[in-house]
């Protein structure tokens, strides 16, 4: 198969970002698959800045740690990066730049040099246009063709004028063409990305997303018309992404003073019927557990999400890690129900963000997308995003009203019910005033401490989620339902733990995988089935101690043989993966 | 004061009897409230009250009207957010000195900032008083609670100077003891298109003997003319011999509606649709 894992490195602000979603776009345009991640540190200038890109023929679901192509924008890339090299892989630097003595530790790899600046200079008359000149030599390099790129440039930049589109062709055009007139011969595998019997489609559905791009598409399309938040990495984007889009489609997006705040207003704009949504990293979360406790006993449908980094307290900002799984599943005094979805991909961020703001509307109680740095900011392709799918859902809200409510009494905001649900009515409806309260309560609404009264409210609220519940988005299996070894994992390490297996399937071994998009309440039925029939269990996480690992043997007693972790707050690589399944079948 | 409940309409009270001691301030209040409400026409469904914790919290159990009942400190993001989501409805956000000069002082600062169109009702006592009697940012140097028993040693925060200084649309103090009075505050308050702030000074007849009814009595000025500039209004909100009460600052600006991009000004709860993408997704090819 076809596929080129391809990297550009340099310092913060010299453009590495926005070159590495120019190329990840004209290759999804080719119809090739793409899984991109931008490794940088919290600073606007300076610090060392790299994107890396995996493009592949057929569904690219994790990282390959090893570069077949890497671009060095200064020294520090090749120090950094040299030993991910793939044997042979090819090096490409300036040497005006650079000394001639590259000083290798490595003497496989192919070096490259490519007099990047003084060609940025010579056709386009601006230094700035030396990563254009990077992108059309890293495609002549891969075996690829122009034209998809171009026509990229021509999109990217149609906002900056015809000069600047033209000066950006004629970097990249240059760049293509200094790679055809000095070929590097290669000696296995490449060209990667040989295109001449790979068909270019111009109008291709792939899209290239974050996976907060996608959870902010799939408010609007879910009819989310509140969103508030407070920037916190890696979370941030999805404020960007809504204030540019949500008022001219009626939501009302506010920036709040603190987490506090974003979470108490987006209480009160659900409190009035409207659907609520807020962002944010464990940090703020922190800050929000209290009211998050608030929503729960007043019934307030909420939708959080909380696209986890690396912590304790501001921890690693910038990078990946999944360490909050147990944090939001207990955060909060005492106990309410809630719901923790954790998308796998993408595509999954999409439809679980519409789904999770039905589920809250419908048992009126948070509902938690729990993502991490590398599926909130890193782009993939989306085939094709599943529209027609998405339906609203807004559960018992009352709008109009035609009873008799007594004088001295409220609508019994909190009658008790076979399923635990009660008629929400907004404020408003002529004739009826309700009482929500983060008091114990009774079925009006009043505060109460009787003992009867308190048995009862805790039974109607935990009663709203139960396991196995058809209504939660359900587990995937990939493979045959019974095999040797389970392999189970959730969030961005989904991805590369179904690489690893269907790498080990491929062998011939027998082994299956399950992705859990639902974390509370887990499918306990399904999981005792699945870890019934294998002889090995082996859970994939990105944090120390392997919080779904204990989860699941807590909640269905099964233990879990092996726990393959990475808290480094990098991606796990799908071969690293592989290699702690084989450790342990 | 519970003479005043007979000559108004029950229909802003619930069945549940108040709890309050004997001689609360908090029962002026909710008499000045009333009144407001019905001197406005306003009916119980039109309204929405959003508590604090505090003494002044469970007032949500007695008055009559939509309500929720929060955290400490937090009426006002909530009430914000329900206002932004039906600006419809009459807002008002019930506090104490503790709920929003101390652990709610960033949320006062954002209302002020934002100029929302709702009202904040501060049961001022200079005391925590359901937690049985703490000094809060309002209580004078000096004074002995259970939490200073060798006197406060903070300074006192002036909430009107505050607001003032961050130019709130409208500024009143009142007096939970002078119900005529303070019913004028509240009626001008509602009335207001923007946020208006009400600090009311009351006693706590069980936690803070030492600032009583008479000492307020005493200790008080009626504001006769509201000031006309912004200088004379601060110079106002200075005074310490005697507690200015009245309206100390009102100005027309613009609100949050106003000043939020493409806001619906409709109840947001109509407004719940799918929104086509199409045009959105061209720039993700």
């Amino acid at each position: 198969m076809r596929e080129l894992c391809w990297k550009i490195g340099g310092s913060a602000g010299q453009g590495i970002k926005v070159t590495g979603e120019i190329l990840a776009k004209t290759m999804a345009r080719g119809g090739w698959q793409i899984l991109e991640w931008t490794e940088y540190p919290s600073l606007i200038k300076g610090g060392h800045n790299a994107v890396h890109l995996r493009i592949r023929e057929e569904e690219c679901v994790a990282t390959e740690k090893e570069i077949d192509i890497l671009v060095a924008l200064n020294r520090e890339t090749i120090d950094l990066h040299l030993p991910e090299m793939r044997h042979e892989g090819a090096l490409i630097y300036d040497e005006g730049i650079f000394d001639h003595n590259l000083n290798l530790t490595r003497k496989d790899i192919r070096p490259y040099p490519l007099p990047i600046k003084k060609i940025a200079l010579e056709v386009a008359g601006e230094e700035l246009y030396q990563n254009t000149v990077v992108l059309g030599a890293t495609v002549s390099l891969a075996g690829y063709k122009i034209e998809p790129l171009l026509l990229t440039i021509s999109d990217v930049f149609a906002d900056k004028g015809q000069e600047v589109i033209e000066k950006n062709i004629k970097a990249a055009k240059a760049g293509f063409e200094y790679v055809e007139k000095h070929p590097l011969s290669f000696s296995h595998q490449a060209p990667y990305l040989r295109s001449s019997d790979h068909p270019f489609i111009q109008s291709s559905d792939n899209l290239v997303l974050t996976g907060n791009e996608a959870i902010g598409l799939a408010a609007l399309a879910g009819g989310c018309n509140f969103y508030s938040a407070y920037p916190m990495t890696p979370s941030t984007s999805i404020l960007h992404f809504l204030a540019q889009h949500g008022p001219k489609n009626n939501m009302v997006v506010y920036q709040g003073e603190d987490e506090i705040s974003v979470i108490n207003s987006a209480i009160g704009a659900s409190l009035s019927g409207a659907r609520a949504m807020v962002g944010t990293s464990g940090g703020g979360f922190s800050l929000m557990v209290e009211a998050l406790g608030l929503a729960g006993i007043t019934e307030t449908p909420l939708v959080i999400v909380s696209a986890q980094r690396p912590g304790p307290a501001t921890g690693l900002p910038t990078l990946t890690g999944q360490g909050d799984l147990r944090f939001v599943l207990h955060a909060s005094q005492d106990e309410f129900p809630r719901i923790i979805l954790a998308p796998g991909s993408v595509g999954e961020c999409f439809d679980l963000t519409w789904k999770a703001l039905n589920l809250a509307e419908e048992l009126q109680t948070p509902v938690f997308i729990l993502t991490d740095a590398f599926i909130s900011e890193g782009h993939q392709t989306v085939e094709k995003l599943q529209l027609g799918k998405v339906f609203i859902s807004r559960g018992k809200l009352l709008t109009q009203f035609k009873g008799e409510i007594k004088g001295g009494e409220h609508f019994p905001r909190y009658k008790i019910t076979s399923d635990g649900i009660s008629r929400r009515p907004v404020p408003g409806i002529k004739n009826i005033t309700f009482l929500a309260n983060s008091d114990e309560h009774d079925e009006e609404g009043f505060s109460s401490d009787n003992a009867e009264n308190r048995q009862k409210m805790m039974e109607k609220r935990m009663k709203k989620i139960h396991y196995d519940s058809s209504s939660l988005p359900s587990p995937k299996l990939f493979g045959h339902l019974k095999a040797k070894t389970a392999v189970i994992s959730w969030g961005s390490s989904s991805g590369p733990a179904r690489a690893a297996v269907d790498y080990l399937r491929a062998e011939g071994k027998s082994i299956n995988f399950v992705h859990l998009p639902c974390l509370n309440p887990l499918p306990v039925s399904y999981l005792k089935k699945i870890l019934s029939w294998s002889q090995k269990a082996v859970v994939v996480e990105g944090n120390y101690s392997g919080q779904l690992a204990h989860l699941i043997y807590e909640k269905t007693g099964a233990k879990i043989d092996k726990v393959v972790v990475k808290y480094d707050g990098r991606p796990f690589f799908w071969r690293e993966v592989l290699q702690g399944i084989r450790d342990a079948i | 004061m519970s003479f005043r409940f007979n000559k108004m309409s029950n229909k802003f009270i619930t069945k549940i009897k108040p709890t309050w001691c004997l001689g609360c301030g908090n029962f002026g209040i909710h008499t000045a409230l009333q009144s407001a409400f019905e001197e406005l026409k306003l009916e119980p469904w039109q309204v929405l009250m959003v508590y604090g914790i505090g003494c002044f919290g469970n007032g949500s159990n007695f008055l009559k009207t939509n309500a929720f009942h929060g955290l400490h400190g937090r009426p006002l993001p909530v009430a914000m957010g329900a206002k932004l989501a039906n600006p419809s409805l009459t807002v008002i956000a019930s506090s104490g000195d503790g709920d929003a000069y101390s652990e709610g002082g960033n949320h006062l600062l954002e209302a002020i900032r934002a100029n929302i169109d709702i009202t904040l009702l501060v049961h001022n006592n200079g005391m925590f008083s359901l937690t049985t009697g703490q000094a809060s940012p309002t209580t004078p140097i000096g004074q002995k609670t259970k939490s200073t028993p060798f006197g406060q040693y903070l300074n006192p925060l002036n909430p009107i100077a505050l607001a003032l200084s961050q130019n709130a649309s409208f500024v009143a103090r009142g007096l939970a003891t002078d119900v005529k009075h303070l019913q004028g505050i509240i009626f001008k308050a509602l009335s207001h298109k923007g946020f208006s702030l009400v600090d009311i000074i009351q006693p706590c007849v069980s936690f803070n003997k030492e600032y009583s009814a008479e000492f307020w009595a005493k200790h008080t000025v009626k504001i006769e003319k509201t000031p006309e500039t912004l200088k004379e209004a601060m110079d106002l909100a200075m005074e310490s011999k005697k507690l200015p009460i009245g309206l100390f600052w009102q100005e027309k600006k613009p609100t949050l509606a106003d000043k939020l991009p493409d806001y619906p000004n409709s109840p947001l709860w109509q407004e719940v649709k799918k929104v086509n993408l199409e045009k959105i997704l061209q720039n993700y090819h």
